[in-house]
Formats: structure tokens, sequence, C-alpha cells
């Protein structure tokens, strides 16, 4: 389970964020919605505990990444925006790498846990080679196996299947269901309405450093009075703002 | 098959050592480094060569040395002396012959008479090899001129000494493995001081400022793994790649001094293995201190042009110390134990030139790096806890 209540942060003048208050359940997939600038990416960092809120609190289950880092990243597993691999290692020395810093012993078990989110992601013909031939897709679901490589029950995903072509982006929306279906807490940021619309329980929708809105998908539409996501999102972000605070606001 | 969890930086550690061993621009520049210093070697053991060939008896032709024996017998001393051929002029001209010595008919008459006695020295000036010859024959005829002229002197009654104004004695009460040992040594030592700094540039600005450019560093900080011990692997990482090359520079550069004949230039130097081993202690915590200083400065950096640039740079820094001491050996004082790179420097001229140092004083020198490292470490730790 994943929580923010009140978060708030700024950059010296700029509000980056306002006053994020979320939670992702448990075996859910939770969408992290909004246009660029919005305070999406703050917003995740004081859950991951890279930035100290000014107020408010994040908590990862019970533990407050603020005072608990460790404990708290243990039980979360990120992918960020544009995750840079290790050329010269293998897609193996990179899952493994991260595993062993996460605490996992190097041991046959792990090597097979890999082998199984190799299999998962499709990954079985390249894990065994260095990491600099890979393409954008085969980066990317090295990174995200990565990311959950020590079995955490919380997971980030920033943006997942930015870049990807459709086989890969299929088998990435398959990888998360599956994880919520193991009765993970999954939240996930994108920009594609569709993608959001086939696979979100639950939405979040942040505009200005502020949560805007929340609930189920059929929710947020009926709150908005509009007909589809899109125009959903569209009427309660509203382009010019977006558009205006984009420019004026730093990450 | 389970086993326990390895330490998260130790974790760092092996990652980073097989990033740098497969990264050809990490490996280049942690071994080529070393050969630099036997090659430097090398050029001057040539010179060295060529100077001491020089010294080498030479062969002078002397025409009529039985009328004055005296003479020929001091020559002897410096030069092989040979009977002139027949033609000896005219194979002077072909450069066959070099120097030919003449004493003219007259000169035992001359000399009876008091008279100034003339040789002729006749050589072709334009051949540089004919030079020494004829230099060293004119100081051994000077030298048994003014012999002969304190001879007709006390004949007469009269001191020599009278004849001389001023006369300089010098004294050198540099033993002579100090002399050379302090130039020679100051040279090599900085090869070796600055491998500490240079075997592991590559490493340490891939393990910071490139982890940060190519977008792993976000995600490495995201693990479990405490800050700290992500800093200690990248350090025993650089120290290692760093150590490693102190090692293969100091062999490589101190071993071939032994074997050349340095003697023959003036220069002793105490270059055994017990004295490089001695080098190798007292460089250990020279490589701790620049593997974190470096790792702090790159950390600080954006992008890996940038770490180059600046690491580059503050590459001249520990050179100082050893190209200030090849033109003006400075004293040894305590406060210098204080400066890393420094006090090595002094530390490894001394042991090679035979010179014992204060106990107090290396182990000083180590304490110095080691705070100083750990100081670098602390602050490390602080940029990488710092918000991104």
């Amino acid at each position: 389970m994943l929580r923010a209540e009140g978060l708030a942060r700024r950059f010296g003048q700029v509000v980056a964020v306002e006053s994020v208050s979320f939670e992702a359940q448990d075996g859910q997939i939770t969408g992290l919605l909004g246009p660029n600038g919005a305070g999406k990416t703050t917003s995740l960092r004081m859950i991951y505990g890279l930035v100290r809120p000014d107020a408010g609190r994040a908590w990862v289950d019970h533990l407050d990444p603020a005072t608990a880092p460790l404990e708290a990243r243990r039980r979360l597993g990120v992918l960020p925006d544009s995750p840079g691999l290790y050329a010269r290692l293998t897609g193996r020395e990179n899952i493994r790498y991260f595993a062993e810093l996460n605490g996992i012993a190097n041991d046959a078990a792990l090597d097979a846990r890999i082998d199984a989110l190799a299999r998962t992601l499709d990954l079985e013909r390249v894990i065994d080679r260095p990491a600099t031939g890979y393409s954008q897709g085969e980066r990317m679901k090295v990174a995200i196996a990565r990311a959950i490589v020590h079995d955490p029950p919380n997971i980030v995903l920033d943006e997942p299947t930015n870049g990807l072509d459709v086989m890969s982006t299929r088998a990435m929306r398959e990888a998360i269901r599956a994880l919520a279906a193991e009765g993970r807490c999954v939240l996930f940021t994108s920009h594609q309405m569709a993608e959001i619309g086939s696979l979100c329980d639950r939405l979040v929708i942040i505009g200005q450093g502020r949560v805007i809105a929340q609930g189920t998908i059929p929710e947020v539409i009926h709150q908005a009075g509009a007909a589809t996501l899109e125009d959903a999102f569209v009427a309660l972000v509203g382009p010019a703002d977006g558009l205006g605070h984009a420019a004026g606001a730093s990450p | 098959m389970s086993r326990r969890p390895t330490p998260p930086s130790l974790v760092v550690l092996k990652k980073e050592l097989i990033d740098g061993v497969r990264d050809l621009r990490s490996l280049f520049s942690a071994f080529f480094f070393p050969l630099l210093g036997p090659l430097t070697i090398g050029l001057v053991a040539i010179n060295i060569d060529k100077v001491t060939n020089d010294q080498e008896i030479e062969t002078l032709y002397v025409e009529g040395g039985e009328r004055a024996p005296a003479l020929i017998k001091r020559l002897e001393q410096d030069l092989e002396i040979q009977p002139a051929p027949a033609d000896a002029e005219q194979k002077i001209r072909d450069g066959e012959v070099s120097v030919l010595l003449r004493v003219p008919d007259d000169f035992l008459e001359r000399s009876a008479r008091g008279e100034p006695a003339v040789v002729e020295l006749i050589s072709d000036g334009s051949k540089p090899d004919s030079r020494s010859v004829t230099s060293d024959v004119e100081e051994a005829v000077a030298a048994y001129s003014s012999e002969l002229g304190v001879m007709r002197l006390l004949a007469r009654g009269v001191d020599p000494s009278l004849l001389r104004g001023v006369s300089v004695d010098r004294v050198d009460v540099a033993p002579p493995e100090r002399r050379g040992g302090d130039i020679v040594g100051a040279v090599a030592g900085m090869f070796v001081i600055i491998s500490a700094f240079f075997c592991n540039l590559y490493l340490v600005i891939d393990a910071t400022a490139a982890e940060r450019e190519r977008k792993s560093w976000e995600p490495l900080l995201l693990t479990a793994a405490p800050r700290g011990a992500i800093v200690l692997g990248k350090w025993m990482a650089g120290l290692t790649f760093g150590y490693a090359g102190v090692i293969a520079t100091a062999v490589l550069t101190l071993f071939p001094l032994a074997w050349l004949d340095l003697e023959r230039a003036g220069i002793r130097l105490l270059i055994t293995p017990g004295a490089v081993a001695v080098i190798l202690v007292h460089l250990l915590p020279l490589a701790a201190f620049a593997s974190a200083a470096q790792l702090l400065l790159a950390s600080l950096t954006r992008s890996f042009k940038e770490a180059q640039t600046y690491l580059s740079l503050t590459m001249f820094v520990p050179m100082i110390p050893g190209m200030w001491m090849s033109i003006d050996p400075l004293p040894a004082a305590p406060w210098m134990m204080a400066v890393p790179a420094l006090a090595q420097q002094m530390l490894l001229t001394r042991t090679i030139s035979g010179e014992a140092t204060p106990i107090l004083w290396q182990l000083g020198a180590a304490a110095s790096c080691m705070a100083f490292a750990a100081l670098a470490l602390v602050g490390m730790r602080w940029v990488v806890g710092r918000e991104q």
C-alpha cells in the first residue's frame, strides 16, 4: 500500500507540489495522471524518500520513507523515468546487481528468479548479452525486471510503456496485470488514455500540484460530466492551464 | 544452495571492478600509465650509455715519442698510445686516424736548455670525436709542463707556490647516492605518485559522473543499499585500480633504475625488493586518499566530460612536489608529512637514497592521508545524500 498525506514541496519560489493526498491499494493498479509539470514526479520522489516533503507524509505500507528510507525502499520497486542500465554488464548481471543491493543472496534461487522474470518479460534470448546492444524495449524490460527482482509488495512504474512497440507494450501490460493479481500494489503513470482506461482499477489526477480528482474510471468520468476518460481529463485539468503550468514550473 | 547476502559495499565493489575491467578506457588508463615510467627511463639509459661510452679509452698516435718518455708516460694514463703510421697527416684528413701527437727532433735539446719545448697536436677539428682526445692531450701536456716548471724553479731554489695566486678546493659533503638520488628519485617518484591518481581516473568517473549521465544513478539510490555502503564500495573499487597501478608503476619504474649502471653517472640508488616493498607500504594510504578525493570531485560533476576536465586539471597538483624536488631538492621537514603526495614523494626519495626517516614521520604521513581520505568520503556521502 502506498499513501500520500498532504504532501507539499517547493523548490525555491516554485511550488512543485501544493497538496497531494491519495492511496494506492494492494492488489490494484492505480494510475497517476497529470500534465507535464503537474507535480507527479516530485510526489513520487517524496514516496521514494529521495525528496523530503515540506509538509505532509508519505507511507510505504506502514513505513515513512523520510524516517525509515532503507526499510521503505526494500518494500518498494521503482522504474524511474528514463532508467539507465550498465551497458557493459549483461541483462542478468544488471538485475543481479540490484537484487544483491536489496539484500538478496547471490545463489541458485536468485538465478532461478531472474530466469522466471526473463520468461515473463520475453527476455530469455538477450538476458545473457551485454546491455549495450539492447533495443529500447529490451532495456525497459530489463529495467522492470531489475525493479521487481527483490519481490517488493509495492511497485511504482513511471511511464513503463514509453517507447515500446506494440508487442512489447502488450507484454508489459500483461506483466503489470500479473503483478497486481499477485496482490501487489501497483502505481503507474502514463500519458496514454487508452492504456490507463484498460489497465487501471483506480485513477488519481494531479494538476498544479494538487489532486483534482480520484476514484474508479467511471467515477472520474462522471465527476467531470464527460463522455470519455480523455474528455474528463481535459475538462478537469484544462488545456490552457496545463500548458501554462508546464511553462512556469521546473520538474 | 542458500548463501548469506553479500554486504552491499562488497556488491558495489565487485560490480565496479567487473565494469572497470570490461571498460577498455578504464583498463587502458590503468595499465598504459605504468609503462610510461620505464619508457622514460629507457630514454635516460640510452643517454647515460652515450655519456659513459665517450669516456672509453681512445687512441692517440704519436710520432717521435721516444724523445719525450716522461710526457708519454703521463699520456698513457688516459689514452692508448700507438706509434704513428707512415703518412699520418694524410690519414687524419681521410678520417682513418683521429689525432696525432708529433714530438719534434729538437724537443730534448730545447728542454735541456730550459726553453719551452713544442709538441704538435694534429687533428681534424671538424670531427667531434677528435675533440675529447685533443683536450685530454692538452690537459696532460699542461700538467706535465707545470710539473716541469716546478722542477726548474725548485732547482733554482724558488718556492713554486709563489706562482699560484688563488686555488679552488671543492668540498661536496653529500654522499654520492644522495645527490643523484634526489633528482632521479624525484622524477621516478613523481611517476609512482601520479599513478595513484591516474590509474583509477576512468573507473572513478564511470562510477560517479557517468553513472549520473547514463541515468543509472537514481535507480541505484532507490535500492535498499545504504548510501554509505555505496560510497564505500565505489571507493574500494577506485582504490583497487589505483593501487594496482601504483604497484605496476613502482615495479616497472624502480627496478629498471636498479639495473642501469647509474654509478658511472655518479648516482647510487638503493633499489632493492625490500626498499620497493617499503615504498609500496608508504603509497597505500596515498592511493586511499587519491580514490576518495577523486570520487568526491567527480561526484560533484554532472557529466563524464565535466569530470574528466576537472580531474585532469587537478592531476597536476600531486605532480608539483616531484617537479619541484627534481629542480630544487628541499630539505625534509615534519610539516611535509601532513601533506598527501608531498609526504610520499619525500618518503620515496629518502627510501631509494638510503636515508632513514623517523618512524613517527612515516606514521604521520599515513595518518594524514587516511584522515583526508575519510574527510573526502564523508563529503561524498553528503553529496550522495543530497536531494537530486
